[in-house]
């Protein structure tokens, strides 16, 4: 596949039909997140529906690839799996929030 | 209040970089359609700030807006305010916090609970789900500890700043809500990897009344009308009225509540209102909107466009884009789009009304909307 645009994002709403998302241009080399792209779930693949929530973050390419017979316009998205957060891992995060929680208990 | 003649319209950072007068009290409203951040200026070079947004460059736009008027934000901002951590309220947070060093900062009172910090801890060993959202609060709670400094944690009527001209109070969340949210917070799921993303925040956010000598004004903060009657019936919050009204959540209908026109607000008062683009909703909406104007004549948006098309790619990443239905637009933030409000703190008067960029009055954004 030849990538002509390459988007991160992360979802900030999800409506029925569609969801809406902040866009980091990776191709233009954007620095922050300064577009916004209301997106019809027709445009993302069924098995991925459910992964759409707030904060979900996504890979967004757009290009094409070669065929036998010519070219073929391609958009794919693809969305991270979050890792099951453990107990471990909340037990470290008490640590952190009694850490700064404590710190914070100056003055 | 009559049509000031301060009421200008232009446009660039440089036009906006006239401090106000030791004795003028300044609320300057900053909404480029994704995000909001007010700056006030409370008497005496005095600054304080209210929430964060991005202006150009990725920069936050408090700051762009402080230092474009020659202000060291190190010693000049005595308190930050993050009303709630809602992304469109915290971008450029933690530069806010960073750059103003001096300042006190406050934030909702349930951000004290230790669980919903180790929540947002618990992502610091998978930086790929540390969300905007969640990395903005680590970010300031962690410089916030570095620093040794206490937040203030904001609840219903409680004194944040108090000096001899200004008061700065917290009407929300009330204890109630702060109860409901704990109970939220444990009814959550310990094997749901992304619990923490599906707390609501507009609930638990801070509204701030702020009084400089005679001059009172009301932030709305982001919170829904069943949450405002709280607010209204409390028989302890200050019951002196404001007289300009940073309209609630964008002037959603659903935070609108007539009462607080009726019994926190002047006859004649000035509301601001920051747009925001909510997925294929623009608010306000014209029915919001139109509520505004039927109390406040003189209302003001502080951006009427919706972004630009984005159009500098490929022609044919635009065709896929536009065959698979996705709308994009960029955000506009080459000029801060500023409602800013001055008035002298000592004589009163009408506000004198300043707007930059792309703000308007509510009139026009609702022509603009209609068309």
């Amino acid at each position: 596949m030849h990538v002509l645009q390459e988007w991160e994002g992360y979802v900030v709403k999800v409506e029925d039909d569609c969801f809406t998302a902040r866009l980091l241009d990776i191709t233009r080399e954007a620095k922050y997140d300064d577009e916004q792209a209301v997106i019809p779930f027709d445009a993302i693949l069924p098995e991925d529906h459910k992964r759409v929530e707030v904060d979900a973050v996504f890979r967004w390419i757009v290009g094409f690839r070669f065929l036998a017979d010519g070219e073929e316009k391609v958009s794919r998205f693809v969305f991270r799996d979050f890792p099951t957060i453990t107990e471990a891992d909340l037990a470290k995060g008490r640590r952190w929030a009694d850490k700064v929680l404590g710190e914070m208990s100056g003055p | 209040m009559g049509r000031q003649s301060a009421w200008r319209d232009v446009g660039t950072l440089t036009d906006i970089a006239q401090q106000p007068d030791a004795d003028q009290f300044e609320l300057a409203t900053i909404g480029p359609g994704f995000g909001e951040s007010i700056v006030l200026h409370v008497g005496n070079g005095r600054w304080l700030v209210v929430d964060s947004c991005l202006g150009a460059n990725g920069r936050a736009a408090a700051l762009q807006y402080l230092d474009g008027m020659g202000v060291d934000p190190s010693i000049s901002v005595d308190l930050v305010v993050a009303t709630h951590w809602d992304i469109d309220h915290t971008r450029g947070l933690s530069q806010v916090v960073g750059a103003c060093s001096g300042a006190a900062f406050c934030c909702s009172s349930v951000l004290r609970h230790r669980e919903l910090l180790a929540m947002i801890s618990a992502r610091t060993d998978h930086p790929e789900t540390m969300t905007p959202r969640l990395q903005v609060l680590h970010d300031v709670f962690q410089t916030l500890g570095s620093r040794n400094v206490r937040p203030t944690f904001a609840s219903a009527n409680r004194t944040l700043l108090s000096t001899d001209d200004c008061e700065v109070w917290s009407l929300s969340p009330s204890d109630a809500t702060y109860g409901d949210f704990l109970q939220s917070l444990e009814s959550l799921s310990t094997d749901n990897p992304r619990r923490a993303t599906k707390i609501v925040s507009n609930h638990v956010s801070v509204v701030l009344w702020i009084r400089v000598s005679e001059v009172v004004v009301l932030l709305g903060a982001d919170l829904p009308t069943e949450l405002w009657s709280e607010v209204v019936d409390d028989p302890v919050r200050p019951s002196d009225r404001a007289s300009a009204f940073k309209v609630a959540h964008h002037g959603s209908i659903d935070a609108y509540n007539a009462d607080v026109w009726d019994a926190m607000i002047t006859a004649r008062p000035v509301a601001v209102v920051s747009p925001f683009r909510n997925g294929r909703i623009k608010l306000p909406t014209l029915d919001g909107a139109r509520r505004i104007l039927q109390h406040a004549t003189a209302a003001y948006a502080t951006t009427r466009r919706p972004g630009d098309r984005a159009h500098s790619r490929y022609d044919l990443v635009n065709e896929v884009v536009d065959e698979q239905g996705v709308n994009i637009r960029r955000d506009g933030v080459d000029a801060l789009d500023v409602v800013r409000l001055r008035k002298d703190i000592r004589v009163g008067g009408d506000w004198s009304i300043e707007l930059f960029g792309n703000a308007c009055h509510l009139r026009d954004y609702v022509k603009l909307a209609d068309e």
